[in-house]
């Protein structure tokens, strides 16, 4: 048999190699000539995988069972969908995945340059050639998802029916996304450390790119979140496991650099600081990989493949050296100045906000790596439970939203106590009436203060567009309240789509607050015509079942739902999945609003059925919340970037 | 037609390298530091 896609991995890691060498070349003699053909070779590495990736695509949607990898992702009766997305429900697949994402991303820089990014290629070109071949290098020796398979195989084992539900098959690409992502604005600190005396370009690419892969990592951790909660059964979202942590822990850095470039826009500070946090949110996304795909530390939902660990290893402490290295040698090129804000700043606040952001992701790695910690000084492995996450993240979490409602209302350089006051009673005066109203309803005290600060900073934000449409219309009399915020937002859409941002995140906040303090959730035996009340909602059984789900047989359960807001009926599913020892139950919910309610059909006897049935407030607001804040990335992203520069030039001329 | 798909993959991968090193070819404005 022919096989195209290993003949084109090889021939990309030909051409890397040979771009590799024109790159030092070019960099070295600064020949053009080598420096434009290593470019050349970029796109021949990004062909070659776009062509291993689509004969992947072919061989697993034509099921061709001569090659291992669609015998273990997938088989005859596998709907289309997921023959797609079994591309990357598999180890090599993945890493295939990751190298296609990371070549796409270098390709696209490389066709469409920003003039402003020009001089960086070079050394950009080469970073990208380091990374990409790292992946090749484990795909063409450790991992090739184009291996044979035994002779006679006529049919595949299939894709763990879990992932088979629509959000998995878009969910993966959207996080690697994310990470691959992050290879960008790697890149372009390390190009900008090479060449030295950064501007204001290196800032505005960094800062776009790294805002591009925060959207994808942003929606691929909540699609993941979305899928847990759907899919799982066990009537949560998020639970601290080793690959949740590993994609959050890049999405903290990610914010706390978006957060102090504004500074470094404005001031002209933190910019040593800036390049740190690029270099280590792109180690913290390989770090991560390794932690999950190394088998190091067990999570229930990775694949892992232990062999590559020791390569993962090298390659993570290689390029921790060289940002290291390049730092170290290049620290005084940078011309970075002393943040010079009073405490009452928003260059304060924000160095506030970029040490909780810090303290979160150590804290949070500290507690990933516990259970190897644990092993090595103890010998035994302790795992850190939720609890302790949950102990540790919670308060920062509240700080960082405390200090979302003050910095907008603080100036630079030097702000007024009395002025900010001023500024801040209007939605503190919110905050506490939420807070008192939470209180008063709920006796919850913890709860009352975290839902009060959180309407604190979400009316500081509402009034910030308030008065964007009050100026817009004291300029403009006669307009609108609609076209006037529309304008507003079209002159500064970086700011107010922040500020949506922000709006999304508190929206998801609440989300979260709703579903961790005022769950109620009971595990109840039922026979058909029993009742069961859980918090607001009464339950009734009003049957049991047996139906087939697709191939699947099942067993399921009929529940008449009366609630506040309504009443539904709901089925949850006992599913009987080959290859499995034990039934698995699929949830039925019914989401409103204010409340959903999460059905699980734990086991039957007879006529009796166990159920765990849960009441989770507020948990729609998650999903909206995550939505809003994609659409404010969307319109921060459409800021006019020339007048950006122009207007951060006049800024940093005037200091 | 597999045997295509490599041959183009290689020919077109050999001109994106090569292509700067032919006579005439203009240098890319970017190589200026």
């Amino acid at each position: 048999m022919t096989n195209v896609g290993s003949f084109a991995l090889d021939a990309g890691s030909l051409f890397l190699a040979y771009g590799i060498l024109a790159s030092v070349v070019g960099l070295v003699r600064w020949d053009r000539r080598f420096l434009a053909s290593a470019r050349g070779a970029g796109l021949a590495v990004a062909l070659a995988l776009a062509v291993a990736s689509l004969w992947l695509w072919h061989l697993l949607l034509v099921s061709d069972f001569r090659y291992a990898y669609v015998v273990q992702e997938t088989n005859l009766t596998l709907p289309l969908l997921y023959k797609v997305a079994a591309f990357w429900s598999g180890f090599s697949g993945s890493l295939l995945l990751w190298s296609l994402l990371l070549a796409l991303y270098m390709g696209y820089h490389l066709v469409f340059p920003r003039p402003e990014a020009r001089p960086l290629l070079p050394v950009v070109t080469l970073v990208f050639f380091v990374v990409v071949g790292f992946f090749l290098f484990l795909l063409d020796t450790q991992a090739n998802p184009f291996a044979p398979a035994p002779p006679g195989i006529v049919d595949g084992q299939g894709l763990n029916p879990l992932l088979q539900y629509p959000e998995m098959a878009i969910h993966p690409v959207l996080l690697y996304a994310g990470f691959t992502g992050m290879t960008v604005p790697f890149a372009f600190a390390m190009a900008t450390l090479w060449r030295g005396k950064p501007g204001q370009e290196w800032l505005w690419l960094t800062r776009r790119t790294t805002l591009v892969a925060w959207l994808f990592l942003t929606a691929g951790i909540v699609l993941g979140a979305h899928w847990s909660y759907r899919v799982l059964g066990w009537g949560g979202y998020w639970a601290w496991d080793p690959v949740e942590n590993a994609s959050f822990l890049p999405w903290l850095t990610a914010t706390a650099f978006l957060h102090s470039a504004i500074v470094e826009e404005r001031r002209g500070s933190m910019r040593g600081w800036n390049v740190i946090l690029v270099l280590v949110t792109f180690l913290l996304t390989l770090f991560g990989t390794f932690l999950t795909r190394s088998g190091i530390v067990t999570s229930i939902h990775a694949f892992t493949n232990t062999s590559v660990w020791p390569y993962f290893l090298f390659f993570l402490g290689s390029m921790t050296l060289a940002s290291c290295s390049m730092l170290a040698v290049r620290w005084r090129t940078l011309g970075d100045r002393p943040v010079s804000g009073s405490w009452l700043s928003k260059e304060t606040s924000f160095v506030f906000n970029n040490v909780l952001l810090l303290g979160a992701t150590l804290a949070i790695l500290w507690g990933t790596l516990y259970p190897l910690v644990s092993e090595a000084v103890l010998g035994a492995t302790i795992t850190a439970g939720t609890s302790y996450f949950n102990t540790v993240f919670a308060p920062i979490a509240l700080a960082l939203v405390l200090f979302m409602g003050i910095c907008p209302e603080l100036p630079w350089q030097e702000g007024e106590l009395p002025a900010l006051l001023r500024g801040l009673a209007p939605s503190g005066l919110v905050g506490l009436v939420v807070a008192g109203g939470v209180l008063g309803l709920s006796k919850e005290v913890p709860a009352s203060v975290a839902i009060g600060v959180t309407a604190f900073s979400f009316a500081t934000m509402v009034r910030a567009y308030g008065l964007a449409i009050r100026r817009r219309r004291a300029a403009f009399p006669g307009e609108g309240w609609l076209p006037a915020l529309f304008q507003a937002v079209a002159v500064n859409r970086r700011r107010y789509g922040g500020y949506l941002v922000h709006i999304g995140i508190l929206i998801l906040t609440l989300g979260i607050i709703g579903t961790q303090v005022f769950q109620v959730s009971r595990t109840v035996t039922l026979r058909p015509g029993s009742e069961v009340s859980v918090g607001a909602a009464s339950i009734r059984l009003e049957g049991l079942g047996n139906r087939f789900l697709g191939p699947y047989p099942s067993r399921y359960a009929v529940l008449s739902v009366r609630a506040p807001g309504g009443s539904a009926t709901l089925q949850p599913s006992l599913i009987d999945y080959p290859f499995q020892n034990t039934p698995t139950g699929r949830p039925a919910i019914w989401s409103t609003p204010w409340a959903d309610v999460y059905t699980v059909l734990s086991g039957t006897s007879g006529q009796e059925a166990t159920f765990l049935l849960i009441v989770n407030p507020l948990v729609s607001w998650i999903w909206f919340g995550a939505l809003v804040t994609v659409i404010g990335v969307f319109v921060a992203l459409g800021h006019g970037r020339r007048q950006e520069a122009l207007e951060a030039e006049a800024r940093l001329a005037a200091l | 037609m597999t045997l295509l798909m490599e041959f183009s993959l290689v020919l077109v991968g050999l001109i994106a390298i090569l292509l700067p090193f032919w006579p005439g070819t203009p240098p890319h404005d970017g190589d200026v530091s």
